[in-house]
This record gives structure tokens, C-alpha cells and sequence, in this order.
């Protein structure tokens, strides 16, 4: 899954993410932290690439990204998340 | 858009099939380059029948439903865009390759391309959006229109149509 570096706003996120756009009223961006996607099990690694160098890659090293594993990555984003509850 | 057996002819209207990814919209379509992504493959080419085809996303970057179009790779747009060195670079070389879309689709992650429709004009990249939903708006009116008309003559046909089962979510990649 794809994340960006930093706690940037939703107007340069979008022109990185979709490139000759701007944002506009419905573009959204949530922030979490690193540490708490890697507390969870996610693997978190720099992976910037030519079109947007402040690329991030959260992976999930124990198997299929499936409907729990996407639940529980969204929820690192508010903190809602059991640390390493799927993990176990 | 003819068809020979299993091979397709020469053509500046990709085809597509509804199911496939965006990014392999057919299952003669072969995946030649991903030139952008974010989780998935959002600006690349695509060969099918010989030719080779840009596909990029136009709105939906992030999200679960995505709109997508489709037009000829010329070579020295292609070439542009490839030898983008940055956001700004590439930004602005997709606005100049992306001049002539000529087809139009709609997918989601878990049931890919949902629907598709040629355009009757190539769109550039400013006017795409508004001429591709126009298209699939007035292609979603017809096909209910004649559902209603068949529904009449067989009145056994539910009133609403079944969704399709969901294919399972996209396997999620790190080095897209």
C-alpha cells in the first residue's frame, strides 16, 4: 500500500498522487504514524520512485493483504487499532 | 473494433472487457510499462492487436472506484513522459501525451472495469472527465431503458438488477 512521507497537506499530496491535477473539495488526507503501522505488524519502508519521492510502502510480511489486514490498516490512521492483534 | 478469431486488428479504440483491471484491461492486453503508481499501476502503457495504447487514471487515484481513459502512445509523448525527471516534469508531460483518449472506463478494486464507452471525439486531458461520465451516464440510461422494455415483454424479470458477486480485494503490492 502506498503512503507519502510526512504530514503534507492535501494540496501536495494530490498533484504527487494524481499528477497534473490540483486538489479539489473532495480530496481527503489522514495522517498516522510509522511506528504505529510497524507496532501492528505492518512493515514500513522509504520506496520513492521518479514521480513522487517522498513514496512510502506499507507491506504486510505475514500474508495475504486481505479484508482484516486493510480493516486494521485503516485503522493505524486513528489509533483505534490493538497493537499486534493480528499478529497472534 | 473486428475481430479475427483471437487476434484483434490494428486499432486507435482500445477494447475492453468488463472484469479486468484497468491496467490489463483485456486478456490479450499485455502490461508494457508502468510510468506512475500509488499502491497500483495509475499511468502506463498497454499493448493489445499490435498497437500499444496510454492508460492513465483520471480521477480516484486513492480510492476503492476509479474513472480511467485510454488513448493511442505516440512514441515522442511516451518518450517525454518517460524521461521525466520529477512530479512537475511528469505532471506536465502527461497533460501533452494524454491529448486524445478515445476510450472511457469505470472499475472498482474488487470488481474491476465495470463499464467502458468510446468516445465520440477524443478527449484531451481537460475535457476527458466531463465527456467520459457524460458518455457512460447516457450508456447506463440506454441499457436501462432496454432492460425496462425487455422487462415489459418477460414480466418475470426482477425489477432491479442482480450486482454480480465481488471478486476478492486486490492483492495489495509494495512495489506499485
Amino acid at each position: 500500500m502506498s503512503v507519502l512521507e510526512g504530514r503534507i497537506h492535501v494540496a501536495d499530496a494530490v498533484p504527487l498522487v494524481a499528477p497534473g491535477d490540483t486538489a479539489g473539495n473532495a480530496d481527503v488526507a489522514r495522517y498516522g504514524l510509522a511506528g504505529t503501522f510497524r507496532q501492528c505488524g505492518f512493515r514500513v519502508f522509504f520506496s520513492p520512485s521518479r514521480t513522487i519521492p517522498i513514496h512510502v510502502s506499507v507491506a504486510w510480511p505475514y500474508g495475504e493483504w486481505g479484508t482484516e489486514v486493510a480493516e486494521l490498516f485503516g485503522r493505524c490512521f486513528d489509533g483505534t487499532c490493538r497493537l499486534g492483534e493480528i499478529r497472534e | 473494433m473486428v475481430r479475427v478469431g483471437l487476434e484483434r486488428s490494428v486499432s486507435d479504440q482500445i477494447a475492453i472487457e468488463v472484469g479486468r483491471d484497468p491496467w490489463l484491461p483485456s486478456s490479450d492486453a499485455e502490461l508494457v510499462d508502468v510510468l506512475h503508481s500509488f499502491t497500483i499501476p495509475l499511468v502506463g502503457i498497454v499493448a493489445q492487436g499490435g498497437q500499444r495504447y496510454l492508460f492513465w487514471c483520471v480521477a480516484g487515484h486513492a480510492a476503492p472506484e476509479q474513472v480511467w481513459a485510454y488513448g493511442m502512445a505516440d512514441d515522442p509523448a511516451v518518450d517525454a513522459l518517460s524521461a521525466a525527471d520529477g512530479p512537475e516534469s511528469f505532471a506536465a508531460a502527461l497533460r501533452a501525451a494524454a491529448h486524445s483518449s478515445t476510450v472511457f472506463a469505470m472499475a472498482t478494486d474488487s470488481r474491476g472495469i465495470s463499464v467502458s464507452v468510446v468516445l465520440d471525439e477524443p478527449a484531451d486531458f481537460d475535457s476527458v472527465y466531463e465527456i467520459g461520465m457524460r458518455a457512460i451516464q447516457e450508456k447506463i440510461r440506454e441499457a436501462n431503458e432496454e432492460y425496462e422494455t425487455l422487462r415489459r415483454n418477460m414480466p418475470r424479470l426482477p425489477s432491479h438488477i442482480t450486482r454480480p458477486t465481488p471478486r476478492p480485494i486486490r492483492e495489495e503490492s509494495t512495489d506499485r
